[in-house]
């Protein structure tokens, strides 16, 4: 679980992820009360054969979606960075869609609203819900530093069991 | 004399070994049970010695057969006893 | 209603009509789903004796209330109709992307009546119903998965569920099958002939409605505890190493089908063992739409000639085309899976019937020209060779085989039927049950033929509940079986996942429980149980009804005749008088009468009386259908 402040992202590992949907499922009934993929904020990718993720807004610091919306809509929630999109003033138009590279942002079914992950903040969860109930325990808020430092530390042990240099 | 004592499947994984290879004289499923439940895991997953009972969900086959249609834990061993610990559950 | 949508597509693909109805409340409480839903149907609509590849057998796709929401597995499918490979009732379940799929664009049931002057596709977006034609796409053109591929690619959408068919099943092969996701199968009893003798290529479902329940916050909760306990113990095995695990446990039994059940033991089972695959073959696990425990096990093959070779592994083809075939050559059963996965026949079934035509060939009854070439135990390349035979029906032994072990020895004679492993028609699952008593009886008498999934009689054996070397106690035997029957009915009707059959920790009662916070419908346990039994009583009408008889409910030959060679399970075999006890024990605790007909005071108990009769059950004419060239 990540602590402390600063910009955070959902981490999810594409060798746990198996691609079964739940997070998609928990997402959208914690914030419309219904079952709706296509209203979801975390989407999961299968690319046959063997692929497996789920994927949502990545919090990027300079962030495409913010500078395309005609209507000026969405600002950042600091210090997390996710996207706080004001639906007064959202028309639908769908350029952050086409902006995110990452195809991170939908337009929500029956509002026609942009949608994008707040970590479960507007819902009454405490914690974001594809975190708590993902069962393969592949996703996870973290800070990037983390995730980089997660990385070295995997890299460098198996660097040294190859040099023969572990105990 | 020696029988061979494998831990199957997950249970293996758990109890880090999948099998062992060990010397006996005249002894019962009983004496082995008690003997391989000073390893912690094993006395979690297999067998409670205070109690004197097989946790739930766990089968002991001598050599194919069941301990249950045997003497259970009086089973008595003999040489080259295939001895197999595993959770059994259907599947497709 | 809440779960159910209630919308029913019938569509008359002779004339492209297409009617929607509406099922009652009290129609989806009586019939559940799945299983009960299918059996309803199919007794009701498809004439009786009919040709299950004429075009008045009726081909059924349906759903339960659960799909779409996050029920553990939750999102399954059915397909059932009048098998074309035993003459009786058809049903096949799968899962996958499609039964969310349907529910989410709206649909509980489809009807297909009558066949499509040409080969079509039939596209379900959201409300609005399309019959494609597809002669020039994707019918002789493309198999299952490029089918699906096509199909998402045309409309633009990753997400549509496609189940689909592959040159088998527009042939006709009678243990065709049809795939979705690609690892997934509506597998047994060939519903895939069905549908290709209908001139139906693919169903596609395309939704994107928003699935709500009758008591949202409270069914929320059930459903994140049910899927903690999913990730827990009780299915482990199915995460862990997966269903090939059964491999060197049954080897340990001494009841791994070898050589086509000559044998319990199988001197390479390592070789095709879970371990062996979690050590070296297997690149990642993947699930089913709502589904917590990832029991896809996927195989590639990064060399050798089987380069690029990819499929989901299961116990239950580690065993049809390994062990059974003498083979332990894991690229070549792997492309032997994909290749019954692409162009959709039963992995269980084609195993089966290779090893049949192998001990066949052995015996000079299946001969070298009308194979092409050499079929032996052992031989993984002929072994995959004739698979593709088989699906594309290009040799003669391909077509003969290709009816299934049953219609393939009764063509061939010689007396090949001794060693044809099936019942009913369909082929055993990986058990060879002369060394598990219970389950002897238990996959005899399960309702579709020969099959593990209806009763999991085996359970009793290996847990030791009773001797599996002896045939007593016949009457506590039959006892255990009808309940565990009785309860499978149910989870075939709602439908979902008997993996998850250990996380309901009070059974039929936790199962109400949910089943009421999802529908709105108030229902009990014991409420469940008995639609549990009627809908079985009512499939047994059905074989009944279709000429099945009390000779249907006995096992191969062989494993009465043949004791077991060797092994842990050595000497074991099926005594016929025995048997027939517990057979008779199960007919008279099920209130069925000496022949295994339902009496009038079951039907009546069950609420079937007043569309079953007596009569129905004994037909004069002889009927009982043969698959043949």
């Amino acid at each position: 679980m990540s602590v402390g402040k600063g910009r955070k992202i959902l981490y999810v590992d594409p060798d746990l992820c198996t691609g079964c949907e739940v997070c998609e499922s928990v997402c959208s009934f914690a914030h419309d009360g219904a079952y709706n993929p296509m209203n979801t904020r975390i989407t999961r990718v299968r690319i046959e054969p063997v692929t497996n993720i789920a994927i949502g807004c990545q919090t990027c610091s300079d962030a495409a979606c913010i500078g395309a919306c005609p209507q000026k809509a969405i600002t950042k929630k600091e210090p997390e960075n996710f996207l706080i999109i004001n639906e007064n003033k959202c028309d639908g138009c769908g350029f952050c869609i086409r902006a995110c590279p990452f195809g991170a942002i939908t337009l929500h079914t029956k509002t026609n609203k942009a949608i994008s992950c707040d970590l479960c903040t507007t819902t009454e969860y405490k914690e974001p819900q594809c975190v708590e109930c993902c069962p393969k325990e592949a996703i996870r808020v973290a800070h990037l530093v983390e995730v980089s430092e997660d990385k070295r530390i995997v890299a460098v042990k198996k660097l040294m069991e190859n040099l023969g240099k572990t105990l | 004399m020696s029988i061979k004592i494998n831990a199957m499947s997950e249970l293996g994984h758990y109890l880090g070994w999948k099998q062992k290879e060990v010397s006996v004289e005249n002894q019962t499923i009983r004496t082995i049970l008690i003997d391989l439940a000073s390893q912690e895991q094993f006395q979690e997953k297999v067998y409670d010695p205070v109690e004197d009972a097989l946790r739930a969900g766990v089968v002991i086959l001598v050599n194919g057969r069941n301990i249950l249609q045997l003497e259970y834990l009086d089973t008595i061993l003999s040489e080259n006893t295939d001895l197999t610990i595993y959770y059994p559950l259907g599947g497709g | 209603m809440k779960g159910y949508t209630g919308k029913v597509a019938r569509i008359n693909l002779a004339t492209g009509d297409i009617k929607r109805e509406e099922i009652s409340e009290e129609f989806c409480r009586n019939w559940i789903g799945g299983y009960g839903m299918g059996i309803k149907v199919v007794w009701d609509e498809v004439p009786a004796g009919c040709d299950p590849l004429s075009p008045d057998n009726v081909l059924v796709f349906n759903i339960g209330p659960f799909p779409g929401t996050i029920l553990p597995t939750s999102s399954k499918y059915g397909v059932f109709a009048k098998s074309p490979l035993t003459g009786l009732f058809g049903m096949a379940i799968s899962s996958g992307s499609v039964g969310a799929q349907m529910r989410r664009a709206g649909w509980n049931m489809v009807i297909l009546e009558k066949k499509a002057p040409e080969p079509v596709y039939i596209m379900f977006d959201n409300d609005d119903i399309q019959i494609q034609p597809c002669s020039e796409t994707l019918w002789g053109k493309k198999d299952s998965w490029e089918t699906e591929e096509w199909i998402r690619h045309h409309y633009h959408d990753e997400r549509i569920g496609v189940s689909s068919i592959g040159k088998a099943g527009e042939i006709m092969v009678r243990i065709a099958c049809l795939t979705n996701d690609r690892n997934r199968q509506a597998g047994r009893t060939g519903m895939g002939a069905v549908m290709g003798s209908k001139n139906v290529k693919a169903l596609a479902f395309r939704g994107t409605n928003s699935v709500e329940v009758a008591h949202p916050k409270e069914f929320y909760k059930k459903g994140k505890e049910l899927i903690k306990i999913s990730m827990g113990p009780v299915t482990i095995k199915y995460r862990d190493l997966g269903t090939p695990v059964n491999v060197l446990e049954f080897q340990k039994l001494g009841i791994l089908p070898t050589r086509n059940f000559q044998s319990g033991v199988f001197e390479h089972a390592f070789d095709v063992s879970g371990e062996k695959m979690a050590e070296t073959w297997v690149v990642k696990k993947a699930a089913c739409s709502q589904c917590p425990i990832g029991c896809d096990h996927l195989v590639y093959i990064k060399d050798g000639p089987y380069k690029g070779a990819v499929a989901s592994v299961d116990y239950e083809c580690s065993f049809s085309v390994g062990s059974n075939c003498g083979i332990w050559d894991m690229p070549a059963i792997t492309r032997a899976i994909e290749l019954c996965d692409r162009h959709t026949i039963d992995g269980i079934s084609a195993g089966v019937c290779v090893s049949f035509a192998m001990e066949a060939f052995e015996n000079n009854v299946l001969t070298p020209e009308q194979v092409g070439y050499d079929l032996k135990f052992g031989d993984g390349d002929a072994m995959v060779r004739f698979i593709e035979d088989i699906c594309l029906g290009r040799t003669e032994a391909g077509k003969i085989i290709g009816l299934g072990s049953r219609g393939a020895a009764n063509y061939l004679g010689q007396n090949s039927m001794h060693y044809a492993m099936q019942v009913k028609g369909l082929e055993m699952p990986g058990y060879v049950v002369r060394g598990i008593k219970t389950a002897a009886l238990g996959f005899a008498v399960a309702i579709r033929g020969g099959c593990h999934l209806r009763n999991g009689a085996y359970q009793f054996d290996i847990k030791g509940d009773f001797d599996r070397f002896t045939q007593d106690k016949p009457e506590e035997r039959v006892k255990k079986i009808i309940n565990m029957e009785n309860d499978y009915a149910l989870i075939d009707s709602y439908i979902i996942c008997k993996f998850t059959r250990g996380i309901y920790k009070n059974g039929v009662d936790e199962q109400a429980e949910v089943y009421s916070m999802v529908t709105g419908i108030d229902v009990t346990g014991d409420d469940l149980r008995t639609r549990g039994a009627a809908i079985h009583n009512l499939a047994k009408c059905y074989n009944l009804r279709e000429g099945a008889t009390k000779a249907d409910d006995y096992l191969p030959e062989r494993d009465y005749t043949d004791p077991l060679p060797e092994g842990p399970s050595e000497g074991q075999y099926i005594d016929r008088d025995l048997y027939t006890v517990m057979l008779d024990a199960y007919y008279s605790e099920r209130g069925w009468d000496s022949d295994g007909v339902p009496t009038q005071e079951t039907l009546d108990k069950y609420g079937l009386s007043s569309f079953v009769n007596l009569d129905d059950l004994h037909p004069i004419e002889e009927r009982r259908y043969m698959p043949c060239l």
